[in-house]
């Protein structure tokens, strides 16, 4: 990045002010302004605009009265969290789906996308790329609608094929034990095809020399794989992991919700759809908002620890 | 730089202030345009000579039919020269929707069948979003006054407040919770006797499960109890009569939380041995409704099922077979009396209500409530020569009885604007809706052994508070103990103490006392 910032070349003096640079520099790189535009667009309004609402978690918020009208009642919205007999369980619901993810979510793309990197049949590898990574636009609603039919105790696929072996028709969705793996499967199964495309990006970044060289040498596939390919995308990864633990506590709303019975509920109340119950369905906006607040300083903590940790033992860091 | 980023944050600050006095001062001049248009006004004359647009908040009749296109609404709107412009969801989105709509600050002036909770609307009352109806009704509302005066209904329709924040719909008194039918035929077929004790009902439905009770040779195929979400209507036959909406019950004046109770102790029993036993359907907590219902019409396999109506789950072929579960005991069996508030709220939104409540007076009438529930006579339906009434099934407003309801009417889904005429249920042919008519003598029969549990509960707003705060977790954190209870997982014997200590600890007696204080005031303002 740094490269061609500097390729494009804008010299930049030092002792000019930062909007007299800024402004220099956009009338050079004016194209890649553009391009971050949408994005600085999205942010400002999705990020920034709304943030004054964070004060509704230490009020009792009315419409009537608004973020700045309503009654300041401190940290008692978060007392009540804490002493709440859902305190614990939410943690440990939220935790739990999102730690069995990351393990379990986070190496597969990468894996993925070293297999599709030796794969050298162009046209078989787009295919496979192309058709891993097209679940990924079909909406949660949808896919929990299709995992639901899956599942289905009498008519679903899965437990049609099972009984055809000689198993018993299992109510897959009604086990909380299970509600785990179906969830974090099904994620797996949507997101790997299209978590591995920045993976695969970065393998074809790779020099080709030393490929060669390691061929010349008589390395295995294996062999390159992990003493080339890996240290070369290492970056990527501890970028991508360090992200991934700061959404640690966020676990996707949707399909949790949509996932959730009164049988698996125990497993599937999870800090997300808590809050939108208590929010949205309750209408206690200020109680909801100190629980969502909490869950963000959470995976604040989490962000900047890992960051933290990672800098001191590979080098490597976000900021 | 520092100097700069204070000076941003400085005038985001002063945007956002900005705005947020102009939203108030926005809605200043709309109320007090308000009051000087009600008293120019005075009294109103249909039709209009200018129209009236209004806009609303409503649900879609199932999920199909918008309030907008029903002949009674088309032809009020109509005749008086008003026209309201509905924004409709479906059901199973409404309240999410009505509380985004109401906090967003951008809401309609009209909240009809919104279906929205009297707690809601004291809040929102109390917000001011929705203005005071009382006045209203006695100026523009003669029919509706009429009405509350006669039946001493007033203090139904009062929040705590001493306002009235909705109109109300009134139907038939039934059961507070929903109906328990059982299958008579198949009681018939294997020579049993309707069970008057849950003993006996477990007994027939082990029969249903043991014998071949639908008589096609297949003594497998039979689900002695198909329900779906929490089997609540055995609170009718546990010996209390159990208040649906707070789940107490009342013993010599104190109320009693039926879920940490005896009875509900019988309860779990009763349903974990009829899981054990392979008696209940066994995706009861995950099968939708309309699954149900696919599985209940589809063939003869349903025992029993809590339903509003039996024609709902086994189609209007064979709802004939079942009847309501008869009470075991007089006294012990909670109905409701029939009036569901809050269908038709106004919000400070509307400038002039006063037309448009005096519009929907005409729901308040006999006349307007046969208008509102049966529609046009020739049009969707018909008086025969007994003077009992039929749908016009196959005309211009549907091939069904359930299209022509949707479309010529403004029942369904949640009680609307209207009292439901002396007609609807003295004069309905069985003819035409055989099934409604059924329903209603069922529902007659049963509503004998009932008895109203509590009065009209006026929460003062800590005790609101409270019960928002406590009931929720609770309730949640017994159904789900409910669940493992009854499949199993659970011992109840073992973990029936651990579950009541910790329904303690979440502030059960904290949550009783605001029952009995407000239970105890509502008693005596009701007098």
């Amino acid at each position: 990045m740094g490269k061609l910032s500097a390729n494009r070349g804008v010299y930049m003096q030092r002792k000019e002010r930062l909007w007299v640079r800024l402004k220099k520099d956009i009338k050079v790189n004016y194209l890649l302004y553009l391009l971050v535009l949408p994005g600085l667009l999205f942010y400002i309004i999705f990020c920034y605009v709304p943030m004054p609402g964070v004060l509704m978690a230490f009020e009792d918020y009315q419409a009537r009265s608004g973020i700045f009208g309503s009654t300041w009642v401190g940290l008692k919205h978060f007392t009540r969290f804490f002493n709440s007999y859902y305190f614990w369980v939410l943690i440990k619901n939220t935790l739990r789906i999102s730690i069995y993810n990351l393990v379990v979510g986070f190496p597969i793309p990468i894996i993925f996308a070293l297999m599709l990197n030796y794969l050298n049949h162009k046209r078989l590898k787009k295919t496979v790329q192309m058709v891993s990574y097209a679940p990924h636009f079909i909406s949660a609603v949808v896919i929990c609608g299709m995992i639901t039919m899956f599942f289905n105790k009498d008519t679903g696929i899965i437990n049609q094929v099972l009984e055809r072996f000689g198993g018993e028709a299992t109510n897959f969705l009604a086990k909380p034990e299970l509600f785990d793996d179906i969830y974090v499967w099904s994620g797996i199964w949507q997101e790997m095809g299209w978590s591995a495309i920045i993976y695969v990006a970065a393998l074809a970044g790779v020099d080709p020399e030393l490929h060669e060289a390691a061929i010349m040498d008589g390395a295995t596939k294996i062999q390159r794989m992990i003493h080339i390919d890996i240290p070369s995308i290492k970056s990527t990864i501890i970028m991508l992991l360090i992200l991934q633990f700061g959404s640690v506590m966020s676990v996707g709303f949707e399909k949790a919700y949509f996932l959730t019975n009164s049988m698996n509920k125990s497993a599937a109340n999870i800090i997300s759809t808590y809050v939108y119950e208590v929010g949205l369905i309750d209408r206690d906006f200020g109680f909801s908002t100190a629980v969502g607040l909490f869950n963000s300083l959470i995976n604040m903590i989490l962000l900047i620890t890992v960051n933290k940790i990672s800098r001191k033992v590979a080098d490597e860091g976000l900021f | 730089m520092k100097q700069k980023i204070v000076s941003v944050l400085l005038t985001v600050a002063m945007i956002f202030s900005l705005a947020a006095c102009g939203g108030t001062e926005n809605k200043e001049e709309e109320s007090s345009g308000n009051t000087e248009k009600e008293t120019a006004e005075g009294e109103v004359t249909f039709p209009l000579d200018e129209k009236l647009t209004y806009t609303a908040f409503s649900v879609l009749h199932a999920s199909t039919y918008d309030l907008d296109d029903s002949l009674p609404m088309q032809m009020l709107q109509e005749e008086c020269n008003i026209d309201i412009e509905f924004q409709s969801v479906m059901s199973a989105e409404l309240s999410e929707k009505r509380n985004l709509l109401l906090n967003s600050g951008e809401y309609p002036e009209l909240l009809i069948k919104s279906g929205i909770t009297s707690s809601e609307m004291m809040d929102y009352g109390r917000q001011g979003i929705l203005i005071p109806l009382e006045d209203l009704i006695q100026e523009y509302m003669p029919n509706l006054t009429a009405w509350l005066n006669d039946n001493n209904a007033w203090q139904w329709v009062t929040s705590s407040d001493g306002h009235v924040y909705g109109l109300p719909c009134y139907e038939l008194a039934i059961t507070d919770w929903t109906p328990y039918w059982i299958n008579m035929k198949w009681i018939e077929n294997l020579g049993l006797q309707e069970p008057t004790n849950l003993d006996e009902l477990y007994e027939v439905l082990k029969a249903f499960k043991e014998e071949d009770a639908n008589g096609n040779g297949d003594p497998n195929d039979e689900i002695p109890l198909a329900f779906n979400g929490m089997p609540d209507f055995l609170f009718q036959y546990l010996g209390e009569a159990v208040d649906s909406k707070t789940y107490c019950y009342v013993e010599d004046g104190q109320l009693t939380f039926a879920p940490v109770s005896d009875i509900y102790y019988t309860y779990l029993e009763f349903f974990a041995k009829l899981y054990a036993e392979g008696l209940i359907l066994d995706t009861c907590f995950t099968i939708t409704g309309e699954e149900l219902t696919a599985m209940g019409t589809a063939n003869d396999v349903i025992g029993s099922n809590p339903t509003a109506g039996i024609f709902l789950t086994v189609g209007r072929d064979r709802d004939e077979d079942y009847k309501m579960l008869t009470p075991f005991e007089k006294g012990k069996y909670a109905i409701g009396n029939g009036i569901s508030t809050g269908v038709f709220c106004v919000t400070d939104k509307c400038q002039n209500p006063g037309p448009v409540l005096a519009m929907f007076d005409t729901f308040y009438s006999q006349e307007g409530g046969v208008l509102a529930t049966m529609g046009v006579e020739g049009k969707t339906y018909t008086i025969n020569e007994d003077g009992d009434w039929e749908w016009i099934v196959g005309g211009e407003y549907g091939e069904t009885v359930d299209e022509v309801r949707g479309n010529g009417t403004i029942q369904g889904t949640t009680a609307g604007p209207y009292i439901a005429p002396d007609i609807w249920w003295t004069n309905m042919s069985p003819k035409a809706d055989p099934d409604e008519v059924y329903l209603n003598k069922e529902r007659v029969r049963t509503a004998e052994y009932g008895v109203s549990v509590l009065p009209n509960m006026y929460y003062s707003q800590e005790d609101e508070d409270i019960v928002s705060t406590l009931f929720t977790d609770i309730r949640t954190y017994c159904e789900e103990y409910t669940v493992q209870i009854i499949t199993g997982e659970k011992d109840l014997a073992s973990t029936w103490d651990e579950y009541v200590s910790t329904i303690e600890q979440m502030g059960l007696s904290e949550l009783m006392e605001a029952y009995q204080r407000t239970y105890e005031n509502s008693l005596e303002m009701s007098q």
